[in-house]
């Protein structure tokens, strides 16, 4: 039983940390109808910006973690405004933004290493104590912030998109974007923003999950496929889905590496992704995204 | 307009961050060192004076996520060909290094083997990742250049490779010692947890059969692959299967969050692991946790000069402080060096830089290393034969694992609550 809670604990932690990437896809998706691929790098450059603004230079961690998301909102943005807005305005085929999306993850980490190092870098606690007792088990405190960190973006991106004019535009551009320019919507700002948007979320996982697993290069990366899949689980677009497929994602991978085998775990992980793929490509929140034909 | 040109200068920012990490990556740096004048007459040690340069090949992992290993090792590589060439180089040559980013990947590994041959090397150091080492390995053997491997696992040095030599240690022969170190502690249980890589993989499988014959029951073995970040379940299962210690033979950046994890899980018990512990780890550990992590291994990890108490070692460390102004944070700086040294004193018994008289002559070298005596007389072509029985015990600091259990073990027992 204690395994079991302990297992569920962590599963849940890192579903959180799944869940914050995969919201970043599924905003990117819902607001711009792209697809990216450098979320996980993104998180990446997140934590190396955390661990600059905390530990080398010595903030209080608040004032880190904000700076952290505003300097990724703007990597975000202007990776919308350099990048990808460039290659729509050539009327480029989508299979190009993803490949775009792949170039620059890899630049991420590239540059990563650049400008601090190939080293793991060490990310001091936010908190006093190492572990805390839940229920009986120990676990990381760190774990269940990124648990209620995902919580709350979820909440407050699902208040954004829908309650907020910003939002409405956002949404109204994914859906017919000429319609909504001539309606007085600025739809290449709009879609800057929800790049921006996605990137300071995609910072914050990385900035939270630094005390847990050390500062390298490559991070995110593999994290980055995990919320992609966490995302196509809860159904690609939906931000409840993104916050309930990485959740589930993470819970249930542990699971099996617990209870079964270690091996099995990321085989198990991206099995699901293709069950998803072929049997409900909508996922849980049966999003139209991508659709059966 | 200015939007565009924001972006623009972020795009070429990105574009020179991007060369600037790959510079390494495939690219040779070919290092001539700095040659003390008068050389030619002959080297202080006495051997033959031939004059010309001795092309040393090396391929290192350089760029990437484990690449601090490589670097560090390609940092002692120029900071010992500059000390040999002082003294005379090999035999009256002046040695120059020609080395070539494997980014972590045998499969480059092979390639850059391939292109240090065309390039006519005289003999090869590299790489300190094993699975490099058992890839391109063959083709050098086969071309016949005297080479000196820096990994540590036992499958490369268990091919018929004549050409092929080791002086840093064989995690075979370690496990061997760290299941004597469970029984000198009168463990009967274990957990194991292994990486995917050449070297953790098959020590991992050396320590579990050894254990058998051992009669050490290992309740759980786990693994994790090496893009793994997360231990969450290898660490609840280990928690709940509460073994008396557990071996890891994780590498690299993932030794530090590992240990950190399991410790975080509520694990306090002994852990021994097949590299002894560096200090970049037990920081990322956090120091409480990397406590009593113990490993079987010729030498240990200083936190700084100061602090080291063998006088060759300090010797070594303060040419590297001196060279590079910070401490080396991995033991390749010790592989190195005792390869390099090796490496001299072979053609210095040869009289001759070919490869087939190194080769020849390797049986008879016999170097005081920095972790012992390095010898090739048994026809094993491994140097180290004896180790060290080590345990971090905190604040930089590695004691005798047997002083440790005389002296400390009850206090351990106290301070932890556990009764191994």
């Amino acid at each position: 039983m204690r395994m079991l809670i302990q297992l569920i604990i962590t599963g849940l932690a890192l579903g959180g940390v799944y869940s914050l990437i995969s919201m970043g896809y599924s905003l990117i998706y819902k607001a711009s109808g792209l697809m990216t691929f450098a979320q996980g790098d993104i998180l990446t450059v997140g934590a190396f910006l955390g661990l600059t603004f905390y530990r080398f230079l010595k903030l209080p961690y608040i004032v880190a973690l904000l700076l952290t998301m505003a300097v990724a909102f703007i990597i975000g943005f202007l990776l919308e405004k350099g990048v990808i807005r460039k290659l729509l305005n050539k009327n480029v085929n989508a299979i190009y933004i993803v490949l775009a999306t792949i170039a620059v993850s890899y630049i991420f980490q590239n540059g990563a290493q650049a400008i601090w190092s190939s080293k793991v870098e060490y990310f001091p606690s936010v908190f006093s104590t190492d572990s805390v007792a839940v229920l009986g088990v120990n676990v990381q405190p760190e774990s269940l912030l990124c648990i209620g960190a995902s919580m709350i973006c979820m909440i407050l991106l699902h208040f954004f998109m829908t309650k907020t004019r910003i939002g409405t535009s956002m949404r109204a551009a994914a859906m017919d974007s000429m319609a909504a320019e001539s309606c007085g919507i600025n739809v290449s700002l709009n879609t800057g923003i929800t790049w921006g948007i996605a990137a300071g979320i995609a910072a914050i996982g990385g900035i939270f999950i630094g005390p847990m697993y050390g500062v390298y290069v490559t991070l995110g990366s593999k994290l980055g496929t995990k919320g992609f899949a966490g995302a196509v689980m809860g159904g690609y677009g939906n931000m409840y889905g993104a916050m309930v497929g990485g959740l589930l994602l993470g819970l249930l991978e542990t699971l099996v590496a617990g209870y079964i085998s270690s091996e099995l775990r990321n085989l198990f992980a991206y099995i699901i992704l293709i069950i998803f793929l072929f049997v409900k490509p909508t996922g849980i929140f049966n999003e139209q995204a991508i659709q059966d034909v | 307009m200015k939007l565009r040109k924001a972006a623009a200068l972020f795009l070429a920012a990105l574009m020179l961050l991007s060369l600037a990490a790959c510079g390494g990556g495939g690219g040779k740096d070919e290092t001539t060192d700095a040659v003390a004048e008068g050389e030619t007459g002959g080297g202080e040690e006495g051997g033959e004076s031939t004059g010309g340069t001795f092309k040393l090949g090396t391929f290192l992992q350089l760029t990437g996520a484990n690449s601090v290993a490589g670097n560090e090792s390609n940092n002692t590589l120029d900071m010992c060909i500059d000390y040999i060439n002082e003294q005379g180089g090999f035999n009256g040559a002046t040695i120059e290094k020609i080395v070539y980013d494997t980014q972590g990947s045998p499969e480059e590994a092979v390639k850059v083997a391939a292109r240090l041959l065309e390039e006519d090397v005289d003999a090869i150091v590299g790489s300190v990742n094993s699975a490099e080492i058992l890839a391109a390995g063959q083709q050098i053997n086969d071309a016949g250049v005297f080479m000196m491997g820096l990994g540590t696992a036992n499958t490369w040095m268990a091919e018929d490779w004549p050409y092929v030599f080791r002086a840093t240690v064989n995690n075979a022969n370690l496990a061997t010692n760290t299941v004597a170190m469970l029984e000198e502690a009168g463990y009967t249980t274990v957990a194991i947890v292994n990486g995917q890589d050449d070297a953790s993989l098959s020590t991992a499988d050396v320590f579990e059969e050894l254990c058998g014959e051992a009669g050490i029951e290992v309740l759980t073995r786990e693994s994790y692959q090496t893009t793994d970040t997360d231990f969450s379940a290898q660490v609840a299962s280990i928690v709940a299967q509460d073994p008396q210690c557990v071996y890891m033979t994780c590498s690299g950046e993932h030794i530090g969050p590992f240990v950190k994890q399991l410790r975080q899980g509520g694990y306090k018990g002994v852990l021994f692991s097949k590299e002894i512990m560096a200090m970049r780890d037990a920081e990322i550990a956090g120091d409480d946790n990397a406590k009593y992590t113990a490993a079987s291994y010729p030498y240990v990890i200083y936190k700084d000069v100061e602090s080291c108490d063998d006088p060759e070692i300090k010797e070594v460390l303060q040419m590297y402080v001196d060279r590079y102004g910070e401490m080396p944070t991995t033991e390749v700086v010790y592989r190195v060096w005792d390869t390099m040294m090796v490496m001299w004193e072979a053609t210095k018994i040869a009289g001759s830089n070919e490869s087939d008289d190194i080769v020849a002559a390797m049986p008879e070298v016999k170097v005081e290393g920095l972790g012992g005596p390095l010898t090739y007389d048994d026809g094993t072509r491994e140097g180290y034969h004896t180790s060290n029985d080590w345990i971090y015990i905190g604040d930089g600091k590695n004691k005798e694992f047997s002083d440790w259990l005389a002296e400390d073990y009850e206090a351990y027992k106290t301070e932890t609550g556990r009764e191994y």
